[in-house]
């Protein structure tokens, strides 16, 4: 990204069924983008796995997460306590039913499917190759 | 409009985490899908810049992004930050 080459994107595709706050882990994420910080809490969500993963009050978690991010406090428990963007996460997890994404992590390089946890040399083999076309 | 396509259990990757019932085997799936090509080249609203000076952003259709919109390479994660 920094040389310029890859706009990356990002689609959730939270797993409730195996892991149960992955769904509010996505609604934080999206609520931290209503505030243009995104980016920030999604590098904290991936960075503290262990600490929300599996921890019954994972939203107390987020909420500091919002905080260390530099959030508006109010704003973003509001959004994250009344859900305002579980519809759009919804709306991503139509899309991975619609495409059939079978599992996470999931990737699509310049139109082409990879998935599971792939070494980096294999995701930049998929970027040269759609570089050289 | 070509057909929009996952390959699924790429062949190459050998670390990939199956993606069907034990019985199958890397092959390359088609799916067929309507409408507008979900990994077409989105529109965008840049929102600023992070590190680096990378834009971010996000798309018409309201994923976030980072990286040049003009950048050669889409590149589209599905996650669910585990």
């Amino acid at each position: 990204m920094a040389t310029g080459k890859v706009l990356y994107i990002f689609i959730n595709y939270p797993l409730s069924s195996i892991h149960a706050q992955a769904f509010l882990a996505a609604e934080a994420a999206e609520c931290a983008g209503q505030q243009a910080r995104f980016w920030e809490m999604h590098d904290k969500l991936y960075l503290n796995q262990s600490a929300w993963a599996d921890n019954e009050g994972a939203l107390g978690v987020f909420l500091g997460y919002g905080q260390a991010v530099g959030l508006d406090q109010t704003a973003f428990q509001i959004c994250l306590g009344d859900h305002d963007m579980a519809d759009k996460v919804e709306s991503d997890l139509a899309l991975v039913k619609q495409v059939q994404v079978p599992s996470t992590p999931a990737f699509v390089i310049d139109g082409k499917g990879i998935t599971g946890a792939q070494p980096y040399s294999t995701l930049q083999q998929a970027i040269d190759a759609a570089l050289n076309k | 409009m070509p057909l929009l396509c996952l390959i699924l259990l790429a062949a190459c990757g050998s670390t990939a985490t199956p993606m069907r019932p034990p019985t199958s085997v890397p092959r390359t799936e088609i799916v067929p899908t309507a409408g507008p090509d979900p990994f077409a080249r989105p529109e965008v609203t840049i929102l600023g810049e992070l590190e680096g000076g990378i834009p971010f952003g996000v798309t018409a259709d309201g994923h976030a992004f980072k990286g040049d919109p003009a950048a050669p390479v889409l590149f589209f994660e599905f996650s669910d930050y585990q």
